[in-house]
């Protein structure tokens, strides 16, 4: 089975003279998230709308569920649950007639279908509050609660947690979590946040001025990125016992008969380095591995940095 | 005559019915070819595919229920999954804390065979191999009785017993070593009786990883144990004033394999805590922790008079 749930080949935008996105091949997995980071006015709203159909593709293609969808609108767009800048619900009617109407246009996938999706976003069912009486924060869950309604296989969210307060972002990011890893729910999810996208997201996207600059899993990101003094000596096990004995206390990881990682960072380098050649370890390389997100994030967008 | 109209009513009668009956068919054979696709898609593995239903669809039901089947083997499918990811990670881990201790272990041994020490320098090399070889076993060990909790193959024989009485015993088997780790010690047990289902071996497997992890990785210096019992429960309440979890480690440290950054080097293995839950857990009892950094870390247990 295919693997992608989202693929684009070379997917651009023009407006006017301006070039919003640029030939960008996105792939996002199934069963996991895909966070897009970048600035605001990236791009990642207009790659999200070509997506979805709510804007025209300049050139390129959109592949969702393996099949181009020009022409298979109406078999793939019940597949997916999207939240796209403010959504649209009618101000005068309540959170859950809103959501009954749109009940009513999609289909539901089961008989509870409204009063679930509102318990899954902690909001409560037939309630007399309008929608124009909800908080930024309430609404925003509304919009969640109607992108989950219809139980759909991919979720399309864009920035979902602007205007939560920091208990809110936390409870939709648990909630995103689970639909993920219990669910198995594939989502794209954009943020201009790097922790955000840090802290949920299982692949990662960078977009700046409209260029897919990185596309990697987190692991990977993170793997780069870890704090360790990197070793690869001729035996590892007499380095284990020098390390052992010159610096008592520090904490490392036998990789093999030639690498080790040692944790701790700020020790003295120069001589642990001098310690292997006096008990006659061959030091082929020692590195000190420290580079955080954000300075990874600043090297590739050319110092301009994401956030 | 006026059969004749009749006639004529009744003939455009039923060409409205067929009409609308055909639009009917029609609607049902659209909605059942959607249901042959999502089926498809289902039986090819898709486990996430939905059929929406309108409200007055006559293929309703079935759709709710194919939905229903389908999302109730997803939740299996992706537990299954689960298990064997943990499995995944577990071997993972075990390599990597099996491996950096053997070295450091064939490091010593290597220096003492290749006469790179003599005297007593080498009689402390050989001792602190034979230590590390001790760890290597007691980590195998506590392996292996995890993989028999896990698995639920192990045997267990419940007794009525006082549960005072017990701990008092195992308590006073501890004292000798808290003194030698010059630890204060404050142990409060109620002077009743309290029976209660225990299964002896468990219970104890439960206290003595409790107070050894508070030895090794708390870095305090008082332990304080108090029950508390009434006629449903009793709760065991073991505390320290050590250096605290963070918040951040705490909600894991109950995961095989878990351990804090800065507790890899100390002996451990990342078993004990798991271990502890799992009997907690064949207990029908529940187990909490509380930690403030720096002030200290409670474990407390409640137990259920009866099973």
């Amino acid at each position: 089975m295919n693997d992608l749930v989202i693929k684009t080949e070379d997917l651009s935008k023009i407006y006017g003279e301006q070039k919003a996105v640029k030939s960008v091949n996105l792939h996002v997995k199934k069963g996991r998230i895909y966070g897009l980071l970048g600035r605001n006015g990236a791009g990642k709203t207009t790659i999200m709308k070509m997506i979805l159909g709510l804007t025209s593709i300049t050139s390129g293609e959109v592949q969702v569920f393996g099949k181009n969808i020009k022409g298979q609108e109406k078999r793939i767009y019940p597949r997916i649950g999207a939240i796209i800048e403010t959504p649209g619900f009618y101000p005068n009617l309540t959170g859950t007639e809103n959501l009954e109407i749109f009940a009513k246009l999609r289909g539901t996938s089961r008989p509870d279908a409204v009063k679930n999706a509102l318990d899954v976003v902690g909001l409560p069912y037939r309630d007399k509050k309008l929608f124009s009486k909800y908080s930024l924060g309430m609404k925003q869950r509304l919009g969640i609660a109607n992108a989950i309604m219809h139980d759909p296989e991919l979720l399309i969210l864009d920035e979902p947690i602007n205007g939560l307060d920091p208990i809110g972002i936390a409870e939709i990011r648990k909630f995103l979590q689970d639909l993920s890893k219990e669910r198995g729910k594939t989502i794209l999810i954009s943020s201009h946040i790097l922790s955000e996208i840090d802290l949920l997201a299982d692949d990662i996207g960078i977009i700046h001025e409209g260029n897919l600059l990185e596309e990697s899993s987190m692991d990977e990101l993170r793997k780069k990125n870890q704090k360790y003094v990197l070793f690869r000596v001729s035996s590892t096990v007499t380095a284990a016992r020098i390390l052992e004995q010159k610096c008592g206390g520090v904490n490392y990881l036998i990789e093999d008969d030639n690498v080790m990682r040692v944790y701790d960072t700020d020790i003295d380098l120069s001589r642990i380095n001098q310690e292997f050649i006096t008990n006659n370890i061959g030091v082929y390389e020692s590195r000190v591995c420290d580079e955080s997100l954000e300075d990874y994030f600043k090297e590739i967008t050319g110092g301009v940095g994401i956030a | 005559m006026n059969c004749n109209v009749f006639l004529f009513v009744a003939l455009c009668l039923s060409l409205v019915c067929v009409l609308l009956l055909s639009i009917k068919l029609r609607r049902v054979q659209e909605s059942l070819s959607v249901i042959k696709e999502a089926l498809e898609d289902i039986k090819a593995g898709n486990l996430n595919r939905r059929v929406l239903a309108k409200e007055n669809d006559m293929t309703k039901q079935i759709c709710y229920d194919i939905n229903r089947i389908a999302t109730t083997n997803q939740s299996q499918f992706i537990r299954q999954q689960q298990s064997e990811q943990a499995y995944k990670r577990l071997m993972t881990s075990l390599s990597h804390d099996v491996k950096t201790p053997l070295a450091s272990l064939v490091g010593y041994l290597e220096a003492v065979t290749e006469n790179l020490v003599a005297g007593e320098e080498k009689e402390t090399y050989i001792q602190i191999a034979t230590e590390k070889a001790h760890q290597l076993k007691e980590f195998v060990e506590s392996l292996f009785e995890w993989v028999k909790l896990d698995a639920g193959e192990q045997v267990y024989h419940f007794e009525q017993l006082d549960l005072n009485e017990l701990t008092r015993n195992i308590m006073a088997d501890w004292i000798p070593t808290l003194e030698n780790s010059h630890f204060e010690y404050d142990i409060d047990i109620p002077e009743n009786e309290y029976f209660m289902k225990i299964d002896v071996r468990a219970y104890i497997r439960i206290l003595n990883n409790l107070i050894q992890n508070i030895l090794t990785h708390s870095g305090g210096n008082k332990l304080t144990l108090r029950i508390t019992e009434n006629e449903s429960q009793a709760q065991l309440a073991v505390t320290d004033n050590g250096i605290g979890i963070s918040p951040s480690n705490l909600p894991h440290i109950f995961e095989r394999m878990y351990q804090c950054d800065d507790s890899r080097l100390a002996d451990g293995n990342g078993l004990g805590l798991a271990i502890v839950k799992e009997l907690v857990n064949t207990h029908k009892g529940e187990i909490k922790v509380e930690s403030i950094p720096s002030v200290g870390t409670t474990f407390i247990i409640m137990f259920r008079k009866v099973l």
